[in-house]
């Protein structure tokens, strides 16, 4: 497999008041394209921080970030992040015009009908099974179709990478699953490279195809784990249960 | 909400009650304490011969002008103080130096500067509109929540698709909030100004409404005036901008 | 129910406090309280104050001097009770008497030259206002308002000709905005300000108040409530006679006047005595013109009741009174020889 996605010899610190702590140490990383990968790890082991910079809101001190061999520094609609916060659909937009949000920004410069913009913003909220909510304001849904709100807009801009910072870290366990679930299916579906972060390894085995384990003080990549298991992954099944239980133990 | 306007209802009933009755009971001289009949044939007095009409319509013409200008002028002010921070100390201290000064004790500058007539007033309002409503677009705007700016900068929005999509809409509880206090100060500017400022007899507001009607010792007349100004008052806080609280951040659930 | 009647005791209860905090403050019954204004005409009343006549004759008495801005505040002051004796011209006392204000005018104080003043060229008389020249004086229902009221109707048989054209600005404004020839076309003034304004350059007057009001006219007259006159009637008594004296004494000697006056007005002793002494100026008792005022500003209903009687107007003449003072005092003594 071709190298799409690669980050080289990345160090990222802090400055707090009495010291320089470091975050990320030499961090290097191949993201191959349409791949979906993990990075887990306990908090603080700077795995946030690390998709910060591959979402260019944040600068590392040394080191490269690459996308077909050519730099990125800024940010942009190739890497959408998703957070955790469901603040981050915007309240005075109905849940439509949230995702034609998206439509529009990515759609600059070719230009799209009024029709058109709605017609893919609609497909995406097919996507997430909110088509019914179009015309709510994000303050009436639960927190998980909030998240599957954003989640539709995250994919109507149409980046090639998906960014994704805990998203599910703020739901319920039950819903917690079932986005998991629709999160696998509309990856299979979609052409796109997802960059996960949790610190759930459930989550990680739930999801991924490879997770990158990382570990405290500095925050450093431990192992990359390949994770074979075929779609769609049951939770209660042994190999689920035996990978999970390898990598608690590495953590 | 019925409630609260019930209890309202009420309440007034019951004070006009005893308004009327301490001017029946003769304790006060008409001249001092005029009974509701009186004020409200003088209200009618008014209303049919057209000077009250007139004046509010002059009141109503200048504040909504007034606001019209503070607004558009504190929106770019607090807007380039977000963007630039020299700026920002620039206004901010002008704020702070401004905003408590009440309009009236610039009233000599104003005079001097301005004349008396109707720009003298229009300048009273925009003073005491403008400073407020900076501070509180200001605070709406540092306040908006960062993921926000995130979103702008993932999804490459310039600056002004960033102030028109995010920046305006995500503080405008802080901004009608603004308004609402602007709206106060300017009404009480407004009339302390007519009624301070003198006016062209034609063009006088209800500040002039009043103050023609105490010149003329005409206190049922001065009473008509306060009605007419508790009424407006009351109207545009409770109704006009309750209307737009309902249509906009109540709906959005931006307040509760 | 019972919520708001409790509701409405308190706060009766509690009104009834704040008014009878007010209350305990009025007690004293030696006192007497003048509202003074700036202006020439006020003179006497001034010199009444600089010579302490009132406190000559009865040291007892408290004088106390209120400093109010305009006759509209000084009405509503003796409405309230705050005032005793004030000062204004006719106009203003008729508009507040015929809304059933108790009061009279107790003298005459001054006659004075008035003049409409303008700073434009091509205004020679009334017939050349433009309607977007603006006429600056005191307020509505004033003297000056009333006078040109009645040129207009004297001239164009249109009482309310200049009516929209009207400034509301106080003397100094007025002035200053005359000479900045800004906004005001022309300023209805009186002395000090009339004397200052013919001195400049480019204003001219194009009409006086006797040309306006066909004759001579009283300016200012002194006033006082129906209630100081009942009760207080040594007071009132005494004021008249310091009044009377403080006219008397201009009129006789107004260089000596105008030494004690020069400081309260800002003015040198020549330009104070030169004011004093200008034509038209003159400090009188006798009241002149109230017919006049009277059937004109009926006619054009700034008045609304008619027939008044000069009795219901002016108060009984300090000879009068001082009779009635005389009796009761013999009363007094009588009384007191009958309780022996």
């Amino acid at each position: 497999m071709k190298s799409y996605l690669e980050l080289k010899n990345i160090n990222k610190s802090f400055e707090t008041e009495k010291e320089r702590k470091p975050a990320l140490k030499n961090i290097n990383l191949q993201i191959n394209k349409n791949e979906f990968i993990t990075i887990l790890g306990p908090s603080g082991c700077g795995k946030s921080t690390l998709l910060k910079i591959i979402a260019g809101f944040s600068r590392a001190d040394s080191g490269q970030l690459l996308k077909n061999k050519a730099k990125i520094e800024k940010a942009g609609l190739d890497r959408i992040m998703l957070f955790q916060d469901f603040e981050q659909l915007f309240p005075w937009q109905k849940v439509i015009e949230n995702v034609t949000f998206a439509v529009k920004a990515s759609a600059k410069n070719n230009n799209l009908s009024k029709a058109q913009i709605k017609e893919k913003a609609l497909k995406y909220l097919n996507e997430v099974k909110l088509e019914n909510y179009q015309n709510y304001y994000p303050h009436q849904l639960s927190g998980g179709m909030k998240q599957r709100v954003a989640l539709a807009r995250t994919l109507a801009a149409e980046g090639e990478i998906m960014l994704m910072d805990e998203p599910f870290g703020s739901v319920d366990s039950q819903t917690r699953q079932e986005l998991q679930e629709l999160l696998v299916q509309i990856w299979q579906k979609e052409e796109r490279t997802i960059i996960f972060v949790t610190h759930d390894i459930r989550e990680a085995v739930f999801l991924s195809e490879r997770i990158v384990l990382m570990k405290n003080e500095p925050g450093e990549i431990i192992e990359v784990v390949e994770n074979r298991m075929l779609y769609s992954r049951r939770r209660s099944s042994k190999e689920f249960n035996q990978l999970f239980e390898q990598l608690e133990t590495r953590l | 909400m019925g409630n609260k306007y019930r209890q309202r209802l009420i309440w007034i009933t019951i004070l006009a009650l005893i308004w009327q009755l301490t001017a029946l009971s003769g304790i006060f001289s008409e001249m001092i304490f005029p009974g509701l009949d009186q004020i409200f044939l003088a209200l009618i007095k008014s209303f049919k011969d057209g000077t009250l009409i007139k004046q509010i319509g002059f009141s109503l013409s200048i504040i909504i002008q007034g606001l019209f200008l503070a607004t558009a002028a504190a929106l770019i002010l607090a807007l380039t103080a977000y963007f630039s921070k020299s700026a920002a100390g620039l206004i901010d201290t002008l704020t702070a130096l401004a905003h408590p000064l009440p309009g009236i004790a610039l009233m000599p500058l104003i005079l001097i500067w301005f004349g008396s007539g109707r720009t003298a007033i229009l300048i009273v309002i925009i003073h005491s509109v403008l400073w407020p409503l900076i501070l509180n677009l200001s605070t709406g705007f540092n306040s908006i929540p960062d993921i926000y700016t995130l979103i702008a900068r993932n999804y490459r929005l310039n600056k002004l698709e960033f102030m028109f999509k995010i920046l305006i809409p995500a503080s405008l509880p802080y901004f009608i909030s603004g308004l609402k206090i602007a709206w106060a100060r300017s009404w009480r500017a407004l009339i302390s100004a007519e009624m301070l400022f003198g006016a062209i007899n034609s063009l006088g507001g209800l500040g002039w409404f009043i103050f023609q009607k105490r010149v003329f010792f005409d206190l049922p007349g001065v009473f008509a005036g306060i009605i007419a100004i508790i009424v407006i008052g009351v109207t545009v806080e409770d109704f006009i901008f309750k209307k737009i609280e309902v249509k906009t951040v109540k709906k959005w659930g931006m307040l509760k | 129910m019972k919520k708001y009647i409790l509701v409405i005791i308190v706060i009766s209860l509690s009104l009834f406090i704040i008014s009878g905090c007010e209350g305990t403050e009025q007690s004293n019954q030696k006192s007497i309280t003048i509202a003074e204004q700036y202006g020439l005409a006020y003179a006497p009343v001034q010199l009444i104050k600089e010579l302490g006549l009132l406190n000559n004759e009865d040291s007892d008495l408290k004088a106390e001097w209120k400093q109010l801005s305009n006759t509209t505040a000084i009405r509503e002051s003796m409405l309230a009770g705050e005032v005793d004796i004030a000062f204004m011209a006719i106009p203003p006392f008729l508009i507040a008497k015929d809304k059933g204000m108790e009061w009279k005018i107790i003298s005459a104080l001054s006659e004075s030259p008035l003049g409409l003043m303008t700073n434009r060229e091509y205004i020679k008389s009334l017939a050349d206002f433009k309607a977007e020249d603006k006429i600056a004086l005191p307020q509505p229902g004033s003297v000056q308002h009333i006078l040109l009221s009645m040129a207009a109707q004297r001239n164009f048989k249109e009482t309310d000709k200049f009516d929209d054209q009207l400034l509301t600005m106080n003397h100094p404004d007025a002035m200053n905005a005359l000479l900045a020839e800004r906004e005001v076309s022309a300023h209805f003034a009186s002395p000090p300000y009339l004397f200052l304004e013919s001195k400049e350059a480019g204003i001219k007057k194009i009409l006086s108040g006797s040309e306006a009001f066909g004759g001579d006219f009283t300016f200012i007259i002194g006033v006082s409530t129906e209630e100081f006159y009942q009760q207080q009637s040594e007071n009132y008594i005494l004021f008249l006679k310091s009044l009377r004296k403080a006219i008397d004494f201009i009129e006789k000697n107004p260089a000596e006047a105008s030494e004690l006056l020069a400081d309260n007005y800002d003015l040198s002793q020549t330009e104070m005595e030169e004011y004093l002494t200008w034509p038209g100026m003159k400090f009188t008792p006798e009241i002149k013109g109230l017919q006049e005022f009277l059937s004109f500003m009926t006619a054009e209903g700034y008045l609304e009741k008619k027939d008044y009687q000069r009795s219901d107007l002016i108060f009984t003449d300090k000879k009068d009174l001082e009779d009635r003072e005389i009796n009761k005092a013999e009363l007094k003594r009588g009384a007191a020889k009958n309780g022996e």
